[in-house]
């Protein structure tokens, strides 16, 4: 792992976040991607027992636009399993994370951006859910990493 | 007189609603389609993972868990405990 970049966010209701964004090793990605490829990382850091809501979601998924407008790269996000307030019980916690990126991403109404959701079935640890976000112009960064999936996949 | 004036005002506020649910409707179907037309979510669905990718997406999962875990463990340094 390379550069590391920690963005602190608090809501309204006390919500304290740190979000890491931590630049992925180039050695570890496809060699035709020209741009970095950046890890993010959610984690809310303290105990608040008012249940989040849309303006949380909204201000992370303005953090996080910030930064992909000022920074020309690939963001890659892994849902982890780790539990989560939902509103579905039956989705599973990834699932349900992978949701929150697809919602948090619609809400920014902006079309120069893609997202790409990648599913990956497990019958024992449960599925594991992927996203990678670029400006439309690194479409073909997205791509290559999709492609390079499914080679790993063979 | 007075009947057509009532009639006037009647025909002016049933024109002044229309125009109101006419303007609502137009915004609401404009930012629909054009929520249909902004970013897509794509979906890659990998249905039987061979055991090699398997493999690499766990330890995926296995760093972001060391990750949150380094988060928390710093997490005073960027929310110092107010007094």
């Amino acid at each position: 792992m390379g550069k590391n970049h920690i963005i602190s966010l608090e809501t309204k209701e006390g919500h304290e976040y740190l979000i890491k964004l931590n630049t992925i090793e180039p050695s570890v990605i496809p060699a035709d991607i020209a741009v970095p490829v950046i890890d993010v990382t959610i984690e809310l850091v303290n105990d608040v027992p008012v249940t989040n809501n849309a303006g949380t979601l909204f201000a992370i998924a303005v953090s996080i636009k910030e930064y992909l407008m000022q920074n020309n790269a690939v963001l890659y996000c892994y849902c982890d399993s780790a539990p989560i307030q939902k509103r579905n019980p039956d989705l599973l916690n990834q699932a349900y994370r992978s949701l929150l990126f697809v919602k948090m991403f619609e809400k920014q109404n902006s079309d120069d951006f893609l997202n790409e959701k990648i599913i990956i079935e497990d019958p024992v640890n449960g599925n594991h859910y992927i996203h990678l976000f670029a400006k439309k112009q690194n479409k073909y960064a997205i791509d290559l990493i999709a492609a390079e999936l499914l080679r790993f996949n063979k | 007189m007075m009947l057509s004036r009532c009639c006037i005002k009647y025909v002016l506020v049933c024109s002044c609603m229309f125009l109101y649910v006419l303007v609502c409707s137009c915004m609401f179907l404009y930012n629909f389609f054009i929520s249909l037309h902004y970013m897509k979510t794509n979906t890659l669905h990998i249905k039987n993972p061979s055991e090699k990718l398997l493999q690499f997406v766990r330890k995926l999962a296995a760093d972001k868990e060391a990750t949150k875990k380094e988060l928390r463990e710093k997490a005073h340094l960027y929310f110092p405990k107010k007094k």
